[in-house]
C-alpha cells in the first residue's frame, strides 16, 4: 500500500461545483476526499489543460508505483510565477489532494510541499483553492477596514 | 479619422526581422491607442488580467478577488459587494460572505429555467468536455469570453479586435453593424457587432454554435440556436479596471436574462502566451 497519511472526509464543508466551472475536476476525483502521498518527481509538465506532475511512490512493500496529479492550467500558473522547472525530476515531495475516483494512482493537488518545507498551491479544485484564497483575503480586508 | 505618424521612427537599424516585427507591434498598439484618444471614446486596447492571474496587485477590489476563481453572476457580485460595504457584516469571515452570496444567486436563479431547460439540466451527464479533450471547437463562446486568462483587446476604426490566450482564439467585433449572408453557418464564436456609449463597448454576438456550456444552479446544456450573447465593456479611468458583464439572452431555456461578471486590469508589459493543450490520456 502506498503511505497514505489522511483521508479527512470534506462533505460538510464542500458545496457543490458553480455552475461557471466548465471544467472542473468533480466528474474524475472524489472532491469529499483527500489524500496525502509521498513520492519523488518523475516529471512536471506546465501545460494545459491541467499542470501534471508524475511521480512516484515506494510503498511499504518496496514496491514503486507510478503516479499522476493534476493542478491548474499553466496559462494561470505561469502567470503566477511557476515555470516549467518549479519541480524537478528527483525532488522529494508530499503531495495533498483529491483521489482519482476509479481507484487509481490520480489525484488533483491541493498543496505540493517540497523537501525545504516550501509549499506549493496552484491546484484546479475550485471549492478547497477559493477557501484558501478567501482566507488569505482577510487580511486584505481588515487592512482596508481600518483605513476607511 | 485615423491619423499615422512616423517621423519619430528611426528605420535606418532596422535590417532585422525582429526589428520590424517589434516597429509593426509598436506601430498598431500606437495606432489603435491614437484611435480612441482622437474619438473620444474608451481607450480599452492593450493585454488585459483579471485577478486571478495578478492576486497581489493592490489596484483589485475584495470583490475581484473573491469572484475571480470561477466568475460570479453579476446579482452575485454586487450582492457580495453590499455585504462587504454592510458595517454589521465586519466581524463576518470571508467565507461566510462567499456562501452568503452563493446561497443568495441560487435563491435569483429559483425559476430561472424553463421547463424545457430543467429537464435538459436534469438529462446533463458530466463528462469530458472540450477543455479536458483539447477540442476548442467544441467549447461553449461563454467559456471563451470568461476564461480567467489574458486577452488582447486592439480598437480599430471599423472593427475591435480581441485576441485570447485561451484557445488562441480571436475575435472580431464590426463597429459598423453590419449583417451576415443569409445562410452563413453558426460559429463558436459567432458573429459580432458593436457599439461604444459613453465608456461602455458594448458587444452583441449572434448565429453561435450550440456548444455545451455550464448553467447557474449547476450541470450544462447546449444553448438554444437563438441564443444572443451581450457583452458590456466598461472602462473606469480612475481606477484603469475593465469591468465586463456578459448577459446571456436564451429564450428556449431561460426565463430571463443571466448574467456573467469579470474585471480586468491593464498589463502594458504583457504579451499573449501560445496557448498549447495537450488531453488527458490517461498514460503515466
Amino acid at each position: 500500500m502506498f503511505k497514505k497519511l489522511t483521508i479527512l472526509l470534506l462533505s460538510g464543508l464542500l458545496i457543490s461545483l458553480p455552475a461557471y466551472s466548465h471544467h472542473g475536476p468533480a466528474s474524475h476525483y472524489d472532491l469529499d476526499s483527500i489524500i496525502v502521498v509521498e513520492g519523488v518527481v518523475t516529471k512536471f509538465r506546465l501545460i494545459n489543460p491541467h499542470a501534471r506532475v508524475y511521480f512516484d511512490v515506494t510503498t511499504k512493500e518496496g514496491e514503486v508505483q507510478k503516479w499522476l496529479a493534476e493542478g491548474n492550467a499553466s496559462a494561470i500558473l505561469k502567470r503566477r510565477g511557476w515555470k516549467r522547472d518549479t519541480l524537478k525530476p528527483g525532488d522529494t515531495i508530499k503531495i495533498s489532494g483529491n483521489p482519482a475516483k476509479d481507484g487509481g494512482n490520480k489525484m488533483d493537488w491541493k498543496v505540493i510541499i517540497l523537501a525545504d518545507g516550501t509549499e506549493l498551491y496552484g491546484g484546479n479544485t475550485v471549492s478547497i483553492e477559493r477557501e484558501r484564497q478567501l482566507n488569505e483575503l482577510e487580511k486584505r480586508r481588515d487592512s482596508q477596514n481600518k483605513s476607511n | 479619422m485615423t491619423t499615422l505618424k512616423i517621423s519619430n521612427f528611426n528605420f535606418s537599424g532596422g535590417k532585422n526581422p525582429a526589428c520590424f516585427a517589434l516597429l509593426f507591434l509598436l506601430m498598431t498598439n500606437w495606432v489603435t491607442a491614437s484611435y480612441a484618444q482622437n474619438n473620444n471614446i474608451p481607450n480599452i486596447s492593450g493585454v488585459w488580467a483579471n485577478a486571478l492571474l495578478t492576486p497581489a496587485d493592490e489596484r483589485w477590489r475584495i470583490v475581484d478577488l473573491a469572484c475571480a476563481r470561477t466568475g460570479c453572476s453579476v446579482t452575485g457580485f454586487n450582492y457580495l459587494q453590499s455585504l462587504l460595504d454592510d458595517k454589521n457584516n465586519k466581524d463576518r469571515s470571508m467565507n461566510e460572505l462567499f456562501q452568503d452570496m452563493r446561497n443568495y444567486e441560487k435563491e435569483q436563479n429559483k425559476n430561472l429555467l424553463t421547463p424545457l431547460g430543467q429537464k435538459k439540466q436534469a438529462e446533463y451527464k458530466p463528462s469530458q468536455g472540450a477543455a479536458l479533450d483539447c477540442t476548442p471547437e467544441g467549447d461553449s463562446l461563454r467559456h471563451q469570453i470568461t476564461a480567467p486568462v489574458p486577452m488582447k483587446i486592439e480598437q480599430m476604426d471599423d472593427r475591435v479586435v480581441i485576441s485570447y490566450e485561451y484557445w488562441n482564439a480571436v475575435r472580431t467585433i464590426y463597429l459598423d453593424g453590419r449583417k451576415q449572408a443569409e445562410g452563413e453557418p453558426a460559429t463558436r464564436l459567432g458573429h459580432s457587432t458593436g457599439r461604444y456609449e459613453g465608456l461602455t463597448l458594448i458587444v452583441e454576438t449572434t448565429n453561435i454554435i450550440p456548444n455545451v456550456s455550464g448553467v447557474p444552479g449547476g450541470g450544462a446544456f447546449a444553448p438554444s440556436a437563438d441564443t444572443l450573447f451581450v457583452e458590456y465593456y466598461t472602462h473606469n479611468p480612475d481606477s484603469g479596471r475593465l469591468d465586463m458583464e456578459l448577459t446571456i439572452i436564451d429564450p428556449v431555456h431561460f426565463r430571463k436574462p443571466y448574467g456573467n461578471q469579470r474585471s480586468y486590469l491593464p498589463e502594458p508589459d504583457w504579451e499573449l502566451d501560445e496557448f498549447v493543450c495537450e488531453a488527458i490520456t490517461g498514460e503515466f
